[in-house]
């Protein structure tokens, strides 16, 4: 049988994947994406734990979560946007005006 | 949820995970992400969170991943050299990663969680609860989110907008690029 | 009823204060923005009055904020600070290019969150003032937006931002599937349960190091630290002062309430890696800023080496230690928007006024700048009788009082390398020959602010009782809450 456990497993190896390929990566809409990718692994252990407590706490708070990564999308976007008017390149390796 | 539904579901969900990290191509990795999204509402509906289920695929894999599909291509980008131009630091990365992972999981099954047994109220997961709580107990966090999303939508205005109007040279430059917009 | 609205009262205004901002903006002829940056102290000023106002009932709203002695201590800090950032900016966003009303709205909401974040008593609202914050503040770091600095300056403090909320958020979600639920009290509560059963601890001290490595972030703390020198280099000059003040203070206040509240149980485990990081985020902030011949990014490493300081305080966690951080932040605060005013003041189009050899011969030119520079550096480096001298004595103090004298003396030797730098401005300023071309008067708005900035790091020096005593009083009740 699938006990919390499980998704708590799943979840963390979501995180893990998201958290290398931020690190990784060097494409920033990639870096980006990979981020969304461990702010999800957070979601699915909120509902998890929100299953296994018997309290919905947890949904909500995954509700307030999505509001937040939307929040971040579009001023991420926004932000890789500005930078690409100035300069055609989303690699970060590229961008070394500031060293990385 | 049946294991023989689990395992499957949780293998596509991982293997479209390092689909997004792994690709070269940026709307690859974006549809990727699209396809682990969806499987985490499915493993949502089985966990009782209907509403959620339905939100993550309305507002993540719809929305949110629609802005990211819009600026990716807005922005025409190419692949690039994937993980191919840092093969050391990736191969280090990935045996980090598989640290945490392998660790958070021997912490995880070692906790009281697998012991803890609760029967869910027949009403576990309705909306109807859902919305009680959003606007009884996290009123106030509902609220403060409203806040941070008019912060989100001013500031994406600010950064993504094309003002010409100041600094002369940058005038000059945006004006023909508007009228070469027009006339498309 | 009346008393919960009555205690939500101060943020209600702020927020709409900030919203008529954004309106009020966008009929303003003035491409100056005088009226909209006065409009925005003024609302500060009424959000911080009405925040004391109705802070004399200890009340709380629900289990998500409460308006106790420690958030009105930072209300009003981050009120002042971000006041003062918006009279800096005045004169300097015109000649810098920067031509958006929009600029003093996001910073009110990043005040805003500042206020969320440490009148926050659940981790998610918590989360959600530091995003509110974070996002007003990635804008602006990047609104000169013809300047790729400024650019990159965003992009690079928004990715690694939105990393650490990540690892911030994934550690609260641990801590909720463990303990079974966000709320401060109520964590600390499940915690000192839990801790008997042991099978949990793993996970538990995982999603702390989490947690504590997302708020290591947004302090910049050692080895988190990394975008802190870039980011304050390419933001605006004046963003800059309100990041290494304002910002900083919030990271604080979301971080001592978490570890000293929710997490209090665990203290014994976390107390050697707040050590750790507390000594080598001072060490390797003072050694790099050794060799820094930009002052921004002098400053920079200057405000990493202060996270060590401040962090010695949280390592020790006593009442003492505790009330010593809040004035420490005050007097960090004061001398460092100061700082960073006189380059505000000075720069113009075109002459950035960012390297420490702009200054050279500035006595002979600007008398009254350099003294207030001097007077600053004198202070960060932490000489008697100056605010910053005070900070030090009572964090250090009250460590030594909690049994850290190892980490004091690290401490004390860090206090000793940066007089090397500090002193190095202020012997460029007052024995090295001003150059050909002369820097431009100073702006009148970020003079007045420079000199109260100056008035109030002496005050802070000579009568620290006043502001010391609403510290202690904030703080007391947190410990017990």
């Amino acid at each position: 049988m699938i006990g919390t456990v499980h998704y708590l497993a799943l979840s963390a190896v979501l995180f893990s994947i998201g958290a290398v390929g931020a690190v990784v990566r060097r494409n920033v809409i990639i870096i980006f994406m990979s981020i969304e990718l461990m702010l999800n692994a957070a979601n699915l252990a909120f509902v998890a734990g929100s299953n296994s407590l018997g309290s919905m706490n947890g949904q909500s708070i995954v509700f307030f979560v999505m509001t937040v990564a939307a929040a971040e999308a579009a001023v991420g976007l926004a932000v890789i946007l500005a930078l690409f008017r100035n300069r055609q390149t989303v690699a970060a390796d590229e961008i070394a005006l500031l060293k990385w | 949820m049946s294991p023989l539904a689990f395992y499957p579901l949780a293998f596509v969900c991982i293997a479209s995970a390092m689909g997004v990290v792994l690709s070269r191509n940026p709307v690859r990795s974006a549809l990727s992400l699209v396809a682990s999204l969806f499987c985490l509402a499915v493993f949502y509906v089985f966990l009782q969170a209907h509403l959620v289920a339905a939100l993550q695929i309305i507002v993540y894999a719809g929305a949110v991943m629609v802005l990211f599909l819009f600026v990716i291509t807005l922005l025409n980008l190419e692949s690039d050299r994937g993980l191919g131009e840092k093969p050391v630091l990736s191969a280090i990365g990935f045996g980090a990663g598989a640290i945490v992972a392998g660790g958070l999981i021997a912490a995880l099954s070692r906790t009281s969680l697998g012991a803890r047994a609760v029967t869910l109220v027949p009403t576990f997961g309705t909306t109807k609860v859902l919305a009680r709580q959003l606007f009884g107990d996290y009123l106030v966090a509902f609220e403060l989110t409203s806040m941070l999303l008019l912060v989100a939508v001013v500031g994406a205005v600010v950064l993504a907008k094309r003002d010409g109007s100041y600094e002369g040279d940058e005038q000059e430059a945006a004006v023909p690029a508007r009228s070469e917009e027009a006339s498309h | 009823m009346t008393q919960a609205i009555n205690s939500g009262l101060p943020l209600i205004v702020a927020c709409s204060w900030a919203l008529l901002l954004i309106v009020v903006e966008m009929f303003s002829g003035d491409r100056r923005f005088v009226g909209v940056a006065w409009m925005g102290v003024i609302g500060l000023a009424v959000t911080a009055a009405m925040s004391v106002h109705y802070a004399s009932v200890p009340a709380v709203y629900g289990n998500a904020l409460a308006l106790d002695g420690y958030a009105v201590y930072f209300n009003l800090l981050a009120c002042t600070l971000g006041a003062a950032a918006m009279l800096l900016s005045i004169d300097y966003l015109g000649d810098a290019g920067i031509v958006r009303g929009e600029y003093y709205s996001l910073m009110f909401f990043a005040v805003i969150g500042v206020v969320i974040m440490a009148a926050a008593t659940d981790l998610i609202v918590m989360f959600i003032g530091l995003e509110t914050m974070s996002m007003a503040v990635y804008v602006l770091a990047g609104i000169r937006k013809s300047d790729l600095r400024s650019n990159e300056a965003a992009l690079k403090y928004f990715l690694l931002g939105a990393l650490a909320s990540a690892l911030l958020l994934y550690g609260v979600a641990l801590l909720y599937t463990i303990t079974g639920s966000t709320v401060l009290a109520d964590v600390s509560k499940a915690l000192s349960d839990t801790q008997h059963a042991g099978a949990d601890h793993l996970v538990l001290l995982l999603a702390t190091g989490l947690v504590l490595i997302g708020f290591g972030f947004k302090i910049a703390a050692v080895p988190f630290h990394l975008w802190a020198p870039d980011v304050y280099e390419g933001a605006p000059t004046t963003v800059t002062a309100f990041m290494a003040t304002a910002v900083k203070a919030g990271g604080f206040a979301a971080l001592m309430r978490t570890v000293l509240v929710a997490l209090a149980p665990m203290r014994a485990e976390l107390a050697p890696v707040l050590w750790g990081a507390a000594a080598v985020t001072m060490t390797l902030g003072n050694v790099v800023a050794l060799r820094q011949t930009s002052l921004k990014r002098m400053l920079a490493y200057s405000s990493i080496a202060h996270t060590g300081y401040l962090l010695v305080g949280v390592t020790a966690g006593t009442n003492e230690a505790g009330s010593s951080v809040l004035f420490y932040l005050a007097a960090y605060g004061a001398m460092n928007i100061g700082a960073f005013g006189v380059m505000a003041a000075l720069a113009r189009r075109g002459r950035g006024c960012e390297k420490i050899s702009d200054f050279s011969g500035l006595a002979q030119t600007h008398p009254a700048m350099a003294c207030a520079m001097a007077l600053f550096m004198l202070s960060l480096t932490g000489i008697p009788p100056l605010g910053g001298f005070v900070g030090k004595l009572y964090v250090f103090t009250a460590a030594m009082h909690a049994g850290l004298v190892w980490l004091v003396v690290i401490a004390a030797l860090n206090s000793v390398v940066s007089a090397a730098y500090y002193l190095g401005v202020v012997r460029t300023m007052y024995f090295d020959n001003a150059p050909a071309d002369v820097l431009p008067p100073a702006r009148p708005y970020a003079a007045v602010v420079v000199a109260v900035a100056a008035v109030v790091t002496i005050l802070l020096g000579v009568a620290p009782s006043p502001v010391l005593g609403s510290a202690a009083r904030a703080f007391s009740k947190v410990l017990l809450g």
